[in-house]
């Protein structure tokens, strides 16, 4: 009897132990077993995007991706470590002792090697045949022009997850367009890791990313580029930049920084080199305000291009005397000789026709105190003081472009406002979008208001143009073309103070002046040779409009 | 007549059956079979993508201006240094030469 009650316990208990098993396998692990069968049965892998290319707007490759590799190594598989590591550290040129640690680190069976490695390394390393060693897809960023407008492009590098992300310029600001999404690929697969074409499959297909098409030339682009190196090597400046625009699209055709950097090789450059200054950083425009400030006038109907004054000596503005760059005095000039001359003290008669209000108003008209707009990340504004601040010497001062700070990009497209018959015209860098299958969005044009009339536009035009013709620059002027124009040398504040040898010497204008083909900022910081614009930035805006003439084949007029 | 044709029709169903059942194993096991092939597929789709992209790379390499300009040196093109100007209308019927 009690065989029988203790055979019927044991196969209870047996019972309830299966029981718990089964319990504990099909409902309490369930979700992590079912995961390590479908690992089994399933293949799954990701399928990356690729990122967008940036084209000129002839089609020329800018920035595109090349094929390269992530180079990794199973170490439970090497099967000798010191020869794995010579041959390695050999081909991808890293320090043998640290591939030797990083492979023979305790319970690791997997360890990245290098990044991004080139394809002609690659397929060296497959020749190698090592056990252990393998290759996984990883693209890299090529930049066909190399240092070629690298501030306007910006840089790829990598987010907080190792993946790739656009810095600065364009591949900042258009990341999300250019990097696309993530494909996913899921299918059965057989004993030998076969996929099974009647098994189940889930594919998502990959978003590559969107391609940009810009405005920039890249033929303008170097001949800008290599004027401007020449021009800073001549002049003996510590930086110097150009920014050519369409005046009517408000299109880059061209932008140019030095120094510069490699955007392929960007780690090896100091970081405060990645920001673009022609949108990012300030300076006092000088002389080049002043044709801003005369067209407000004009508009205004407070001057004709012949109103007189009375150019005697320094004109005194509270406890402050203004003269003019040269201290000479012209007796009694027009309006046109105001900016013929460059007269500073013709200007603060000008502005304070104007007054601080009406001043002020055109500054925010032409665009100063606000961001232009123009699609690169790292734009920034510097702002308006409030009206009330403005003190009499403010002013006289802002009449000829001191003691205001603008930006370069604000700057040219004021400008490009006097060549657009007054229109003020957002600037871009991008003119079409494109998506994998060719679709493409095209970024049209932006008006962004009228600052002044067709006919002040055309008068101030003229005044330029005789600026040009008769002022200190005429002897660089290309002959034959007529360019409008002003010269411009700041001071550059330091320490509360004005330095008295160190300028920021410019050049903006347009040509041809009646029916303008490009506006041009040139910028060159303390040129060592001479501290003026007339004698530095304003030849070397010449210097590029010959070229540009000969490549768009304007004749001249 | 018909009675017939019915009658044969269900003696030779098990038979039909039979042929469609193993007509259907012989696909199946093809088609299971046929992955390998799939995955040289995908891998020759892959070779050949990898080398179109190193290709592109290689125009856009070959046709970018720092080379061109390189080359155009090279091969003793040089900066020019004056610019001439025709009018096309009217075309001249002679030019002066200096």
């Amino acid at each position: 009897m009690w065989r029988s009650s203790f055979i019927f316990w044991l196969l209870t208990l047996a019972f309830v132990v299966i029981d718990y098993r089964l319990f504990h396998w099909q409902v309490l692990s369930s979700d992590s077993l079912r995961q390590q069968a479908a690992s089994q049965y399933f293949l799954e892998f990701q399928l990356p995007p690729t990122r967008g290319s940036i084209f000129d707007q002839n089609g020329n490759s800018l920035a595109i991706h090349q094929p390269a590799s992530l180079v990794y190594a199973q170490p439970k598989k090497i099967e000798n470590v010191k020869s794995f590591a010579a041959k390695i550290s050999d081909a991808l040129g890293l320090d043998e002792k640290e591939v030797v640690s990083t492979i023979t680190q305790p319970d690791r069976f997997w360890v990245a090697l290098s990044h991004k490695v080139e394809q002609p390394i690659v397929e060296k390393l497959k020749e190698l045949n090592l056990a252990g060693l393998g290759f996984e897809k990883e693209a890299k960023r090529y930049y066909p022009e190399a240092s070629m407008a690298a501030h306007l492009l910006g840089f790829v590098g990598s987010d907080e997850r190792g993946s790739d992300k656009g810095y600065f310029g364009l591949e900042g600001y258009y990341d999300r367009q250019l990097v696309g999404r993530a494909g996913a690929l899921r299918i059965e697969k057989d004993a030998k890791g076969n996929p099974i074409l009647i098994g189940d499959v889930s594919r998502v297909e990959p978003q590559h990313g969107r391609s940009l098409t810009l405005w920039l030339d890249r033929a303008v682009e170097r001949i800008v580029e290599r004027r401007l190196a020449e021009g800073i090597a001549k002049y003996g400046a510590k930086e110097g930049s150009v920014i050519v625009m369409d005046p009517k699209t408000g299109g880059i055709l061209a932008m140019a920084t030095f120094p510069n950097y490699d955007p392929a090789t960007y780690s090896t450059f100091p970081s405060d080199m990645y920001k673009n200054p022609l949108v990012s950083a300030t300076y006092e425009p000088g002389s080049t305000f002043k044709v801003l400030v005369m067209s407000g006038a004009l508009e205004e109907k407070l001057v004709t291009p012949t109103t007189t004054m009375e150019e005697t000596g320094p004109v005194e503005v509270g406890e402050y005397a203004v003269q003019t760059w040269n201290n000479e005095y012209h007796g009694e000039i027009t309006m046109t000789k105001v900016l013929e001359r460059s007269s500073n003290v013709g200007m603060v008669f000008v502005g304070r026709k104007l007054g601080k209000e009406k001043l002020i108003g055109f500054m925010k008209q032409f665009g100063f105190g606000e961001s232009t707009g123009i699609d690169l990340e790292e734009e920034t504004s510097p702002g308006l003081r409030p009206s009330q601040e403005w003190r009499e010497i403010d002013l006289a001062t802002a009449s000829f472009g001191q003691g205001i700070a603008v930006t370069p990009i604000q700057m040219v497209r004021a400008v490009g406002a006097l060549a657009n018959n007054g229109a003020l015209m957002e600037p871009h860098v991008v003119s079409k979008i494109i998506d994998e299958s060719g679709k493409s969005i095209d970024i049209k044009p932006k008006k962004v208001r009228q600052v002044i009339s067709g006919s002040t536009a055309r008068i101030i035009t003229e005044m330029m143009v005789a600026a040009v013709d008769n002022g200190e620059a005429k002897w660089a002027k290309p002959a034959g073309y007529r360019i409008a124009g002003k010269t411009g040398t700041a001071q550059i504040p330091v320490a509360g103070h004005y330095d008295k040898d160190k300028t920021i010497a410019s050049f903006v204008g347009f040509a041809p002046a009646d029916n303008p083909k490009f506006v041009m900022l040139v910028t060159l910081r303390e040129p060592s040779t001479s501290p003026w614009g007339s004698e530095t930035a304003a030849p070397l805006f010449f210097t590029i409009s010959r070229d540009l003439f000969a490549y768009w084949g304007i004749s001249p007029q | 007549m018909i009675k017939s044709a019915v009658t044969f029709f269900l003696k030779s169903l098990p038979l039909f059956v039979v042929i469609l059942v193993v007509f259907q194993v012989v696909v199946t096991n093809e088609l299971a079979g046929m992955g390998q092939n799939v995955t040289d597929i995908e891998t020759q789709i892959e070779a050949v993508s990898a080398q179109n992209e190193l290709l592109r790379q290689q125009v856009a390499s070959s046709s970018s201006l720092l080379l061109i300009e390189e080359k155009a040196k090279e091969q003793g093109f040089t900066q020019p240094t004056t610019t001439s100007y025709m009018p096309l209308d009217p075309l001249p019927l002679a030019l002066g030469s200096q």
